[in-house]
């Protein structure tokens, strides 16, 4: 092996790369120079038979010139692929631009929003709560006793003994009087979750506005007139309603709100069940038990309070008959609102 | 919880009062009424058949094309029941009754080249239970014509209502017949 040997194959590698302009060239010169059996590789098989002496200056020589060779090509391979272009006949230019979609609300969000304004325009602030609640909260405090059947009327999720997911959202009444003074009015939207079979009807969760207004001389005139009026609003002018007596451990006397069926107009279908009515929320005048936890003066202070669920508030306003649609995030049914 | 106004009547005059004005009055004194079925709508037209003759269908294997007096005229119907025999009571479904199972109208129609003017009923069709293994047969005793509320004695009232956790007092007859008198 000569020193000028490795010289020339340096030069003729290095012509070689400089005149390569396709990568197929440039494959050609790997396969010639840096592949198993190219020169390159062929120079190491050659330094057994030379002196030991010699050994370590080739070694050198060689490992530099392999080192170089193949950084030489990596430059060029990366140059020959940037500069590459395209097959033309690949590209459809008339192809229409890819469109960016752009989202919206969801209709829940949009329901909630909707609520929310026609309540601040009653003169109503809007409160947030924890949706981990304690049992005190969710129900002791609203005047459900440990063992009393009320407790079924809502199926809990509970976390321990103590916790649980809350099954309404009214524990953030008790919430707001242990804070704040009457007059109160507020509204509380939320999450809220119930241990129930999933079925067209009913969710394990959904989302619920609770409302209460506590000062001197609250009326169940007022609850009606407040609640009408937001109906009116949100539902259209000219609806009918009534008040049908209920049950809520927290209020009483309770009731429940129904407007006349939209789809029958009251003559009954089979959305109202043949009633002609739909209900759209529960109320009633706040408990005095519930003020007693709270350190209110039920002898000066009344109030109303109501709850409704903005899933069952949007499928009866726009004609919604699935519950798990609403979750599901399918474009079809979102893109709609 | 279901109430029957056959047996509220034992304890409360209700002549003279419609279904509809009671569900009103239940409900809007706290017993909310969810649903009602008023049996003589359900099964109006529905009457007792009497068969009269079972032959086999022309192009069927598993129908038979029967005669079905309905108390005044012979009339054709295809029936695929298994255990249809001449001589039974049965009940029949003429043209124009509505099916309880599935609120359809009873319409003439052609089975496999066959007119058919009416439907013998199997249990399951009545919604009397989930029984759709043969069609129901009736006692000897009835006479071709009656109408099934009264052969049946299927001639109630069912309300169907949701009583809250404060109204312990309502869960009986007794109970909601007390609200009801008051109302």
């Amino acid at each position: 092996m000569q020193r000028s040997e490795i010289e020339k194959i340096k030069a003729d590698f290095n012509q070689d790369i400089g005149n390569a302009s396709t990568a197929n060239e440039l494959e050609q010169i790997r396969i010639k120079f840096l592949s198993r059996n190219g020169i390159v590789t062929k120079l190491f098989d050659e330094l057994k038979s030379i002196s030991v002496e010699d050994k370590p200056v080739f070694g050198k020589l060689l490992n530099d010139l392999r080192n170089e060779a193949t950084e030489a090509f990596n430059n060029k391979k990366s140059i020959i692929e940037s500069n590459q272009l395209p097959d033309s006949a690949s590209i459809d230019l008339t192809l229409p631009g890819k469109g960016v979609k752009v989202g919206s609300r969801h209709i829940l969000t949009q329901t909630l929003f909707e609520i929310k304004s026609i309540f601040k325009g009653l003169g109503f602030s809007v409160y947030d709560g924890p949706e981990l609640e304690s049992d005190y909260y969710n129900f002791e405090a609203l005047n459900f006793p440990p063992d009393h059947p009320a407790r079924d009327m809502q199926d809990t999720f509970f976390v321990s003994d103590k916790f649980l997911l809350r099954t309404h959202t009214t524990p953030v009444q008790i919430r707001i009087m242990e804070k704040e003074q009457p007059p109160i009015r507020a509204i509380m939207p939320g999450r809220v979750y119930r241990n129930e079979a999933i079925s067209s009807r009913s969710y394990c969760m959904f989302h619920q506005v609770d409302g209460i207004y506590v000062d001197t001389d609250v009326s169940f005139a007022e609850l009606k007139g407040t609640l009408v009026s937001f109906a009116e609003q949100f539902y259209g002018e000219g609806l009918k309603y009534r008040f049908r007596p209920s049950f809520f451990p927290f209020t009483e006397p309770s009731a429940e709100m129904d407007i006349t069926c939209y789809i029958c107009k009251g003559k009954g279908c089979r959305v109202c069940k043949h009633s002609g009515w739909l209900e759209i929320l529960g109320c009633g005048m706040v408990d005095p038990n519930v003020f007693k936890y709270v350190n209110y003066d039920a002898e000066k202070y009344t109030g109303y309070a109501f709850g409704m669920g903005i899933e069952r508030i949007a499928m009866l306003k726009y004609g919604i008959d699935d519950i798990r649609i609403f979750f599901e995030n399918d474009l079809r049914f979102l893109k709609q609102f | 919880m279901k109430i029957s106004l056959n047996w509220i009547k034992e304890y409360v005059n209700l002549d003279g009062i419609s279904s509809e004005e009671i569900v009103d009055k239940l409900t809007m004194s706290g017993l909310e009424v969810e649903d009602y079925v008023d049996q003589n709508k359900k099964y109006f037209g529905i009457i007792v058949g009497l068969v009269k003759d079972v032959q086999k269908h022309p192009n069927a294997d598993k129908l038979t094309v029967c005669t079905v007096y309905d108390g005044k005229t012979d009339l054709t119907v295809v029936c695929g029941a298994p255990n249809v025999k001449d001589g039974q009571n049965i009940v029949f479904a003429p043209i124009g009754t509505i099916i309880p199972k599935g609120e359809m109208e009873m319409k003439k129609v052609k089975i496999r080249g066959v007119e058919s003017y009416g439907m013998i009923c199997a249990e399951d069709e009545l919604d009397l239970s989930d029984d759709h293994s043969g069609i129901m047969v009736l006692n000897d005793d009835l006479s071709a014509g009656t109408s099934i509320s009264d052969a049946l004695k299927l001639n109630d009232v069912v309300l169907e209502i949701a009583i809250t956790p404060n109204r312990p007092d309502a869960l009986s007859h007794i109970g909601v017949a007390r609200d009801l008198s008051a109302g």
